[in-house]
């Protein structure tokens, strides 16, 4: 049974998207450059928020580790503009390719880890890259990399970069929760062994998804290095990354399309309010993940779902309503 | 010879590591939890040592004997103002059936911690100043810092404690049965409650002793926490899940990588070294070395 | 009529949508034995895990001892006098035979004070004679037959009044069954009242003073077991 939306709300919910594309579309018109930046930020928080909450909201796969794809995306994007020649461009599609192929092995070696083992072995991995690139001379070192090619690229160009890598995640996030793909990943995160039971091929449609994050992943990196434009090994794989990418998906809302939306929303807010960097800051998002996952664990996208109904991505689906006293089902003695 | 004396240096210091690992072991086994703050609060432990009870006057060990039963306190509270209630029974869809809500609020304590710590103890390199940092020993040959021999003698007495605690004790047997088999341990009479709070005591305490023999083998800061979770995580991995005596088998490996690692490859190697064995053992025998033989 | 030890009435128990017990109702006398049959599925271990705190989302009323039950916590609900042995034996693997009794004997002790016990590891020991030369092996290593011994002791060690058995002889030899039944008896002397599943009708007919038929949650036949066939316990079913 696919999603349920009635003709009205869905007509709504389809005016205010396309509304909110405009805006961001015309933003040079009516923002000034600190609107611009303040966007760009949110963007690749949102992007990151995404592809966290892709693995841990939709497959199950809780990781500490995002930062490895971070950094692998930077890095060669780095690389490839700058020590390779290859132009800013390409180098940017290469790092989402790099970032997805590494996943690969990555992935398999970690799923050998559950739970929270395999958040933490996610950790580790990424720790084995940032002391490796540390130790690399090519890379730069500890101190690290400039890319000079990026230097040229237009500050509006990177905007419109952004947001229309933004945009395409969500698209691609509702587009692949809607098809069987999402169906069956669904199955996974509610119950592994029964879906396994099914037929469904988990391992491989697990590491399906870590490679998409991935590579996703890479492409925000990439973008932001492109801003920056310069790359340090202990910034790039910093447990920061996952950090704020576990804060906005849980308090925006896990296994919701607008919860890291409006997760990132509120980063970005806080970080503007409370300085970027500090303690206080860190100390108050701290605070704040362990309150909502006791008091609202399923974050404000959830707390709207429950309390008013509304949903901006409605990408769940009902099953059909059990007769009365019907009693086929799993182990009921 | 060179290569005794770093191996022999690093089977001592993994005596320090493998009781960094033995916290995180009972929490898991007891709890099933991965507490992501564990390393914090040894951080914390040793920050308490150096920066409020020695400064105070003190006596190294008399402090060490505060430390431990302060931090039982820890844990335990922790554990029941705030882990406990991410450990619902209800499995919630969304939140990773079951496992994410207390992998956020442990590593959300950890943050906390970590930068509790920044703001009033700052950023400053810290460190147990005593005549044990830079005494050492030679035996047959081989040059070893006191503290060293120290760091093990104290890593394998705290292992012994704990298993004679687990074996011999009433308290141990209902550890050992919650870990086994919650629901089951519940229809004997066990309160899970009770025994989460004291397993969490318990681990803490365990890190209250590991605070105080990182302040006396180095130096620390506020985010060395982050460093002792990972050495943490590595040493039970390595060891084997569930079981105490594979996780300090698994410490007295990993130390002896990262110097051995050090020594060969060059000091910036160490740490390198350490996480290759780690990735090794989960390719070629991800169950560890000594695997819990029960299912 | 005296006021039975457990009253159990409209008890309904559910898995989310699934409802696995749909309104059963029975009674048991101090000292009785109660038979519940029924085939897999049928309800039974769902029935017996909301009597013990177990299952959550059970409603309806169960009075033990003449106090409400249902909402208990599971280790409280064992210090009222309600012990399981459950469906599979459930054995602590990392724990010796001994150590398995003592972990109940253990909880016992800190529930009743001073007060001396009714069943000892020595009367248990008494009781099943296989499982003293057992006693220092691990859990996991002994055969099921003596796993379904031990599983009994530990259940005694709690100080039941009331003990429940999730399929007594599944599994088990004819041989080991008879030696099952016998401590059974026993058990019964002391004064323990029983409320046992079993498998096989005609044991279940032979021991009990009363049996609950169970088919897909409800119950399909109940009242004595004397005089009793097994025709109208087949009859229940499809009849």
């Amino acid at each position: 049974m696919t999603a349920r939306a009635a003709a009205a709300p869905g007509r709504l919910r389809a005016a205010i998207a396309a509304a909110l594309v405009i805006l961001l579309v015309a933003c040079p018109a009516w923002g000034s450059d600190g609107t611009r930046a303040t966007l760009i930020v949110f963007a690749y928080h949102a992007g990151l928020a995404q592809m966290w909450n892709l693995l841990a909201g939709y497959a199950g796969l809780v990781t500490f580790g995002q930062q490895l794809f971070i950094g692998l995306g930077g890095y060669t994007l780095a690389v490839g503009a700058e020590r390779l020649g290859l132009g800013v461009w390409p180098s940017f599609a290469l790092a989402a390719v790099v970032a997805g192929g590494l996943a690969v092995p990555v992935g398999a070696l970690t799923f050998r880890l559950k739970g929270g083992y395999f958040a933490v072995g996610s950790w580790l991995v990424s720790e084995v890259f940032r002391l490796a690139v540390g130790n690399s001379a090519y890379l730069g070192h500890a101190s690290g990399m400039f890319i000079r090619p990026a230097r040229s690229v237009e500050p509006w160009t990177v905007y419109y970069l952004a947001v229309g890598l933004l945009v395409a995640m969500v698209a691609l996030v509702v587009v692949t929760l809607r098809s069987r793909a999402g169906l069956a990943l669904m199955a996974i995160r509610d119950a592994e062994d029964a879906a396994a039971g099914l037929g469904v091929h988990v391992w491989r449609l697990k590491l399906l998804v870590f490679v998409v994050s991935a590579a996703g992943t890479g492409l925000v990196a990439a973008l932001i290095t492109v801003q920056t434009p310069f790359i340090q090994p202990n910034a790039a794989f910093s447990i920061q990354w996952s950090a704020a990418a576990s804060f906005m998906a849980v308090v925006g809302g896990l296994g919701t399309v607008e919860g890291p939306l409006i997760g990132a929303a509120v980063y970005v807010v806080l970080q503007d309010q409370l300085g970027a960097t500090g303690e206080v800051h860190l100390i108050v998002l701290g605070a704040i993940s362990v309150i909502v996952m006791l008091v609202a664990p399923r974050g404000i996208a959830g707390l709207v779902r429950d309390r008013l109904g509304w949903t901006l991505f409605p990408v769940a689906r009902r099953p059909p309503q059990a007769a009365a006293g019907s009693t086929t089902g799993p182990r009921a003695a | 010879m060179q290569l005794v004396e770093t191996l022999i240096n690093g089977c001592l210091l993994g005596g320090l590591y493998g009781l960094i690992g033995l916290g995180l072991s009972i929490n898991f086994g007891t709890m099933r939890v991965v507490h992501l703050a564990h390393g914090d609060l040894i951080v914390l432990a040793a920050y308490f040592l150096v920066v409020v009870l020695v400064p105070a006057g003190i006596p190294p060990l008399a402090a060490a004997a505060i430390v431990v039963p302060v931090m039982f306190g820890v844990g335990f509270a922790l554990q029941h103002l705030i882990v406990q209630h991410s450990l619902g029974r209800q499995l919630d869809r969304a939140l990773g059936r079951g496992v994410l809500p207390p992998l956020i609020v442990t590593f959300g304590v950890s943050i906390v911690l970590q930068n509790v710590l920044l703001h009033y103890a700052t950023a400053d390199a810290r460190t147990l100043q005593s005549s044990l940092a830079s005494s050492g020993v030679t035996l047959g040959g081989v040059a070893i810092p006191t503290v060293r021999l120290v760091d093990f003698a104290v890593g394998l007495g705290s292992l012994g404690l704990l298993l004679l605690g687990l074996g011999r004790t009433a308290l141990g047997r209902a550890l050992r049965a919650t870990s086994d088999d919650l629901d089951t341990a519940r229809l004997v009479g066990i309160d899970p409650r009770r025994m989460y709070g004291v397993a969490a005591g318990i681990s803490a305490a365990t890190g209250g002793v590991a605070g105080v023999l990182l302040a006396a083998t180095s130096t620390f800061y506020p985010s060395t926490g982050s460093e002792v979770l990972l050495v943490a995580f590595e040493v039970v991995v390595v060891g084997g899940l569930g079981s105490l005596v594979g996780t300090f088998l698994g410490g007295l490996l990993l130390a002896s990588a990262q110097l051995l690692g050090a020594h060969f490859l060059g000091p910036s190697y160490g740490q390198l070294t350490a996480h290759a064995v780690v990735l090794a053992i989960l390719v070629f025998r991800p169950q560890g070395l000594l695997p819990r033989t029960a299912p | 009529m005296t006021e039975p030890l457990l009253r159990v009435a409209g008890l309904v128990a559910s898995y989310g949508q699934l409802q696995a017990v749909r309104g059963v109702s029975f009674e048991v006398g101090a000292g009785e034995a109660l038979a519940v049959i029924g085939e897999n599925g049928a309800g039974k271990t769902t029935l017996f895990h909301s009597l013990c705190g177990l299952h959550d989302a059970a409603t309806g009323e169960v009075v033990f001892g003449g106090e409400p039950l249902l909402g208990a916590p599971a280790h409280r609900i064992v210090r009222r006098g309600i012990a399981l042995v459950p469906e599979g034996r459930r054995i602590f693997p990392s724990l010796t035979v001994d150590e398995n009794l003592r972990v109940a004997e253990d909880q016992h002790r800190r529930a009743r004070g001073g007060a001396a016990p009714r069943w000892t590891r020595d009367r248990v020991y008494q009781l099943f004679p296989d499982l003293g030369p057992a006693s220092r092996r691990g859990g996991h290593q002994i055969s099921g037959g003596q796993q379904q011994m031990l599983a009994i002791g530990r259940a005694l060690l709690s100080g039941p009044r009331l003990l429940l058995l999730d399929e007594v002889s599944l599994g088990l030899s004819p041989a080991v069954v008879k030696i099952l039944y016998q401590a059974l008896a026993r058990i019964r002397a002391d004064g323990v009242t029983l409320v046992f599943v079993e498998q096989d009708v005609h044991r279940a007919l032979a021991f009990s003073d009363h049996l609950v038929c169970l088919h897909k949650g409800t119950v399909r036949l109940s009242g004595a077991s004397r005089g009793r066939s097994l025709d109208d316990v087949r009859r229940a079913y499809f009849g």
